[in-house]
C-alpha cells in the first residue's frame, strides 16, 4: 500500500513541478507538502489517478503551530497554520496526505469542488480555526452557534471563551 | 446486592391500598386533602430522561430489572415532556443544548421536579470550558443533585426516594413556580443560598 502511495506521490510531483515542496514519510505514511495555489491541481491529479484513484477525502483538518515549543523535536513551520488533507483510495486501500502552510488571515482554496465531504470539514475548520475558504458554497459555523465570538481551537483562545459572561451564569 | 453503596434492593415504597384507605378515612380532617394529593404525587412519578452522555447508560440500568424504579411507582419513562413530572438530566449539557433543556423543562406540566444526575449536569464536571454549561441549575431549578461520574443506579434511586419524601412534605400547596421562587430567591433551605452555591462560594454574609 505504501509503495502505491509513493508512486502516486511521484506522479503528483511530476504533474505539479514547482507546486510541490517536498514529499516525506512519517507515522502517518506518505505526506506531500504543496503550495496552496497548487491544491486544486493536486486534487485533480490524485482523484483521477489511473493506477491509484483517491476517491475519498477521509478527513480535512488544520493545525495551529503558534504555541509549538522550540525544543519540541520537529521544527516549527514558518507559517501559523497547516491544512491537512487525508485522501484515501478505497479501491486500492492506499492513503496519502497533503499539507498546505497558511499564514494568519490567508484564505485557503476550497476542496468542495473535488470532494463533497470537504463541505462540513471546511466549515468545522472555519469554525474552530477561523480559516476562510474561497468559493466554499456555505461557509457558516457548524459546531458553535451563530454569533459566537472567537475560534476555540486557536491556541490563544481563552479556555472559558472571550465573553464568558454571555453564557448562562449562576 | 450486598456490595452496593445504598441497599435499595429490599425497599418497596410504592403506596399501598391501606395507606390510601387511611387517608380517605381521615378526609374530613383539616389538611387531609393536601396530604392525599402529596401521597398520590409521590407514588406516581413519571420520569422523563434528558440523557446526553454516559450517565444515560446508568439511567437505563436504573429503569431495568436490577434496580427497578417501578418498585417506587415510577416505571413509566415517557419521552414526551407533557406527560411527565420528574426530569432526570443525565449527562453533559453544552451551551448549544441549553435552550433545548430549558424548552423541554418549560413544556412539562405542573407540578414538576428535577434530579441532576452526575458531575456534568451538577457543575460541568471535568468539562470546565467555553462549550459546556457549568451546571444545569444555571437555567432550571434542581431539586436533587446526584454526585458521581457516572453515579451508580442505586445513588439515583436514593435521590428519587429522598425526592419522594420531599414531595410528601410539600403539603400539595406549592406549585413548581412557588418552589422555583423559593429556589432562586430564598434558597432551598431558607438561608438565602442554594446548597450548591454555599459549597462553591462559601457562606454569604
Amino acid at each position: 500500500m505504501i509503495d502505491r502511495a509513493r508512486q502516486a506521490a511521484k506522479r503528483l510531483s511530476a504533474a505539479l513541478a514547482d507546486g510541490l515542496l517536498e514529499v516525506f514519510e512519517d507515522g502517518r505514511g506518505v505526506v506531500a507538502r504543496i503550495e496552496a495555489t497548487a491544491l486544486h491541481k493536486a486534487l485533480d491529479v490524485l482523484r483521477d489517478d489511473r493506477k491509484t484513484p483517491f476517491e475519498m477525502l477521509a478527513h480535512e483538518t488544520a493545525i495551529d503551530w503558534s504555541a509549538w515549543p522550540a525544543d519540541a523535536g520537529s521544527q516549527r513551520p514558518a507559517e501559523r497554520f497547516s491544512l491537512i488533507y487525508n485522501l484515501y483510495s478505497v479501491s486500492t486501500r492506499t492513503r496519502i496526505f497533503l499539507e498546505i502552510a497558511l499564514a494568519e488571515g490567508q484564505a485557503a482554496p476550497s476542496a468542495t469542488g473535488h470532494y463533497a465531504s470537504a463541505n462540513w470539514a471546511e466549515r468545522e475548520i472555519y469554525d474552530m480555526f477561523g480559516i476562510k475558504f474561497t468559493r466554499h458554497p456555505d461557509l457558516r459555523r457548524i459546531l458553535m452557534w451563530e454569533g459566537f465570538e472567537g475560534h476555540p481551537l486557536r491556541k490563544d483562545f481563552p479556555r472559558h471563551g472571550i465573553n464568558p459572561q454571555d453564557f448562562p451564569q449562576e | 446486592m450486598k456490595d452496593t453503596l445504598i441497599d435499595t434492593s429490599s425497599q418497596v415504597v410504592a403506596g399501598s391500598l391501606e395507606e390510601a384507605a387511611a387517608l380517605v378515612r381521615d378526609m374530613k380532617k383539616p389538611g387531609a386533602l393536601e396530604k392525599f394529593v402529596d401521597w398520590a404525587r409521590m407514588h406516581s412519578l413519571w420520569p422523563i430522561p434528558f440523557g446526553t452522555a454516559c450517565c444515560a447508560i446508568e439511567f437505563m440500568g436504573m429503569v431495568s430489572s436490577q434496580t427497578d424504579i417501578s418498585r417506587f411507582g415510577a416505571e413509566f419513562v415517557r419521552f414526551s415532556p407533557r406527560q411527565c413530572d420528574l426530569m432526570i438530566v443525565a449527562g453533559t449539557v453544552v451551551n448549544k443544548m441549553a435552550p433545548v433543556l430549558k424548552k423541554i423543562y418549560d413544556q412539562m406540566a405542573e407540578p414538576k421536579w428535577v434530579i441532576s444526575m452526575g458531575s456534568c449536569a451538577n457543575c460541568g464536571g471535568m468539562f470546565n470550558t467555553y462549550s459546556v454549561l457549568q451546571g444545569i441549575d444555571r437555567i432550571i431549578p434542581v431539586d436533587y443533585y446526584v454526585p458521581g461520574c457516572p453515579p451508580r443506579p442505586e445513588a439515583v434511586v436514593y435521590a428519587m426516594l429522598e425526592l419522594q419524601k420531599q414531595i410528601g412534605r410539600e403539603s400539595g400547596v406549592l406549585s413548581s413556580q412557588e418552589r422555583q421562587r423559593e429556589f432562586w430567591v430564598r434558597g432551598i433551605d431558607g438561608h438565602g443560598q442554594t446548597p450548591k452555591s454555599r459549597i462553591l462560594h462559601g457562606e454569604r454574609k
